[in-house]
């Protein structure tokens, strides 16, 4: 409709000037029937008198039958405007006189509307006296009162039109009252839609209902702006969120450095601009030795400092292209892009090896690691980052095989013992079940009285298709893979069980040595469980010795300590293994509840010729001594190791010069000569 | 037939005699209509006994047609038809018809009736000039009328101007 598109001052002002012009117009017709009905009985009203007049200066005419002075009188009528025609008749109805004179005779015209609107007719009697002596009726025409009424309606008309300018203006001027606030909601809401300020408001001060639009606008308003301010808030809050995510998606916790995902996506780029422009680039993957010892004995929160001070030294001595990752546990990956030779890259990985070989300050103590590094060059080893990484981590491994603090690149041939390893490993975790582990027992000598005081107890693992395995080889992949505790606990139960089966049958108690593992040691129930072990096969806690490596003590821990003291309380022997190769300090002798202490083979080999080893051997047994400690000597293969062993109070030998590790009926001869000889002693007792 | 031509009159029993329509009447009785209708437009300066009288003296025919009149009462009053044999009684009559065979005492009679309101009416054309006051005459098969207005002014009667403006001839 037309109306919906105008603005609301022209809405109004049309429908008022409509109502307005409805209601006059209504006004003109009723006032204009009104008039045109007066002026139609004023006319009758003039043509009765008219009528009087005429038939009262007719009467003679008639009295005397004198239609020429009728007709004389009758011809005046041509200045009434109106009179369109008079018929008299005489008393007996015949026509008497008639004007015009040359009209036809039209008596009594039905009195129907059309008549009513276009004539009016009357009709009188003529008298003298009380005496009627004829009728008169005139017919006029509303002529006249037509061109009266044109002219009225015309006056109106013009009337109407000023009244419809003046009221028009009027509303014009008055509507701006209504207009106005209107105008202003309309301005201040396109406002804010434009500049999304919803922080505006509207000011009218009218108190109708453009008021409470007002009002209701502006509350509507404020809860918007309150639901952006959260919503802003909100999404404040997710962009935080997100770019935690972004950080945890593409950023190590522990070292801030980027993770492995990061890596490969900077790896593909460097790996492909290199391809493109020719240049040689590498991946170097820096594993870090003896990180799994520092996490497990100094807990993890030290791990992860170390970790983080790791990455920091690292990334200290980088160029700014270079791109250092950590890929895993203690994992390092190290890009370096543009390089000019190979050698150069392994100038950069003997600096880091030189540089993971200085002490860290972990909480005011010195943690000494290593690092072992494998590398592998694009283009020339591989081309595909997958590959090249492997590539990269057999290297590492190598390395690390080497010894440690070794950097090795990648060459082809060192695949085939990577293949060995995974077939290594997954034979492993077979080996339990398949009962292909087993034990060989090393006799311990006693020096002085040259008689078997125990054994040790040593895994061997003979696997039907890969052979006879050695410990050095397999013992590593155990603690790598956690295998190391159910084997353990394998172990420790029948060296257990074994001793009491021996004990029971040769009635002498004879010690029985256990290698404990650290990753063993960690668990929070060890001791519980050694005990409940050691309980169910019936040996006695006494004799058992529990050998543990000097670096699970690295850690000055409590829990450590309770655990060994628990042990100790409960009648185990602690023995430490392999001592003097580790780098700790020697003031944790002290502290815990150590009763032997085991020469490391190293120093024994050389005796007594090496006068370090013999300084280092003559330093132990005195500190051992000192402490209250045994002192067995492991590797003992010389009688010349026996002698110089003997001569410095060592207590125990163990070695091939005694026996290597045997099977257990083998092991069980030394019982029965024991037996015996302890028999004869009897014997001899007795006959005495 | 002139009793069937007032028998008709009768019939249709309007009070006033109309005048050749419907058909033509014999004399007498136009002449009747006349004179009945000169008292319409004639005011008397009284009507005693609220009677209005309309004599003749001789003609008996004329009498007889104005008795058919006796039924109206112009300017309300009574109307009487009478014969007058004793001519001093003339002054009591309202009008007076003066017929052809009054001719030789017209003298007499308007020295008596002189000063007196009485319509005098003759259809005797010479007694126009001796001062009869309406004079009625035939003129192309119409009947036609001549008013001598002095005369009636001075019997202090009043004649209507409208009977004057239909009249032939004013004096």
């Amino acid at each position: 409709m037309l109306l919906q598109d105008l603005k609301i001052g022209n809405k109004l002002l049309l429908i008022n000037l409509i109502a307005a012009s409805i209601s006059m117009m209504m006004l003109v017709i009723c006032i204009a029937i009104i008039a045109f009905h007066s002026n139609r009985t004023n006319l009758i009203h003039d043509l009765n008198a008219e009528a009087h007049i005429l038939s009262e200066n007719l009467t003679a005419s008639l009295a005397f039958n004198d239609t020429k002075s009728a007709q004389t009188l009758l011809e005046a009528l041509r200045w009434s405007p109106h009179i369109k025609q008079v018929v008299i008749l005489d008393n007996q109805g015949i026509l008497f006189s008639k004007y015009p004179s040359d009209s036809t005779l039209t008596l009594n015209e039905a009195d129907t509307l059309s008549s009513y609107l276009s004539s009016v007719s009357i009709q009188q009697p003529i008298k003298i006296g009380k005496q009627e002596v004829g009728r008169i009726q005139m017919n006029a025409t509303l002529d006249h009162v037509y061109s009266q009424l044109q002219k009225f309606l015309l006056l109106t008309m013009f009337s109407m039109l000023l009244a419809g300018i003046l009221g028009a203006f009027m509303i014009r001027r008055l509507q701006k009252y209504l207009t106005k606030p209107i105008i202003g909601l309309t301005k201040s809401m396109r406002l804010v839609s434009s500049t999304d300020n919803y922080a505006l408001r509207f000011n009218l001060e009218s108190k109708d209902e453009l008021g409470e639009l007002a009002t209701g606008f502006n509350t509507m308003l404020s809860t918007i702006q309150s639901h952006e301010a959260e919503l802003d808030s909100e999404l404040a809050l997710r962009m935080q969120a997100e770019n935690r995510l972004q950080q945890l998606a593409y950023y190590d916790e522990v070292t801030k450095l980027p993770n492995r995902h990061h890596f490969n996506e900077r790896m593909a780029k460097v790996v492909a601009s290199s391809l493109e422009n020719k240049v040689l680039c590498c991946i170097m993957v820096i594993d870090l030795d003896d990180f799994k010892i520092v996490n497990d004995t100094l807990g993890h929160h030290i791990g992860d400092d170390l970790l983080y001070a790791v990455g920091e030294r690292l990334s200290h001595d980088l160029r700014v292209e270079d791109i250092l990752c950590r890929i895993g546990g203690d994992e390092f990956a190290l890009i370096l892009d543009n390089l000019p030779s190979m050698k150069h890259a392994q100038h950069v990985a003997q600096k880091i090896i030189r540089l993971m070989a200085l002490p860290f300050i972990l909480e005011d103590r010195e943690v000494f690691i290593g690092a072992s590094i494998g590398i592998s060059f694009c283009p020339n080893d591989a081309t595909s980052i997958p590959v090249l990484l492997r590539n990269a981590d057999t290297a590492m491994y190598n390395a690390k095989k080497l010894g440690k603090n070794y950097c090795q690149m990648y060459l082809p041939e060192m695949e085939a013992k990577n293949i060995r390893r995974f077939a290594l490993e997954s034979a492993l975790h077979r080996a339990l079940d398949n009962k292909e582990l087993f034990l060989h027992y090393q006799p311990q000598i006693d020096i002085n009285t040259n008689q078997v005081t125990g054994f040790e107890a040593l895994l061997r693992w003979n696997n039907p298709e890969l052979g006879l395995i050695s410990p050095v080889d397999f013992i590593p992949l155990a603690e790598d893979i956690g295998l190391i505790i159910p084997i353990g606990e394998f172990v420790l139960y029948q060296a257990c069980l074994k001793s009491q089966q021996w004990r029971e049958r040769y009635q002498i108690d004879t010690a029985m040595s256990v290698n404990l593992s650290g990753r063993q040691l960690i668990q929070t129930n060890i001791v519980e469980r050694i005990i409940s072990i050691v309980n169910s096969t019936s040996l006695p806690s006494h004799l058992v010795t529990i050998e543990l490596t000097e670096s699970i003590l690295m850690d000055h821990s409590k829990e450590t300590l309770s655990k060994l003291e628990k042990l100790s309380a409960s009648g185990f022997t602690i023995s430490i293994d392999d001592f003097g190769t580790g780098y700790s300090s020697m003031s944790y002798l002290k502290r815990y509840p150590i009763d032997i202490l085991k020469i490391d083979r190293s120093f024994v080999s050389d005796l007594p010729d090496d006068a370090n080893d013999v300084a280092i051997t003559q330093a132990i047994i005195a500190l051992g001594k000192n402490l209250g400690m045994k002192l067995v000597a492991e590797g003992v293969e010389t009688e010349a190791q026996l002698a110089f062993l003997k001569m410095h109070h060592c207590d125990t030998a163990q070695g091939y010069l005694h026996s290597r590790p045997i099977p257990a009926n083998e092991a069980e001869h030394y019982l029965i000569a024991l037996s015996e000889a302890k028999h004869d002693v009897a014997i001899e007792k007795n006959l005495i | 037939m002139r009793r069937l031509a007032c028998l008709i009159v009768a019939l249709v029993g309007l009070p006033f005699v109309s005048i050749g329509i419907a058909g033509p009447l014999p004399e007498y009785a136009m002449k009747a209509a006349f004179v009945y209708n000169f008292t319409l437009f004639t005011e008397w300066p009284t009507l005693p006994n609220n009677t209005l009288k309309i004599c003749t003296l001789e003609s008996d025919a004329l009498k007889h047609e104005l008795e058919k009149f006796r039924i109206h009462q112009p300017h309300g009053a009574t109307l009487l038809i009478s014969k007058i044999s004793n001519i001093e009684a003339i002054k009591d009559c309202q009008a007076l018809y003066l017929s052809e065979e009054d001719k030789q005492r017209i003298p007499v009679i308007l020295s008596l009736l002189e000063n007196t309101p009485v319509l005098t009416i003759t259809d005797v054309p010479e007694l126009m000039g001796k001062g009869v006051m309406i004079g009625i005459k035939t003129d192309n098969k119409r009947i036609v009328f001549e008013v001598n207005t002095l005369a009636a002014k001075k019997s202090n009667l009043y004649l209507s101007s409208k009977l004057l403006s239909l009249a032939k001839v004013v004096y």
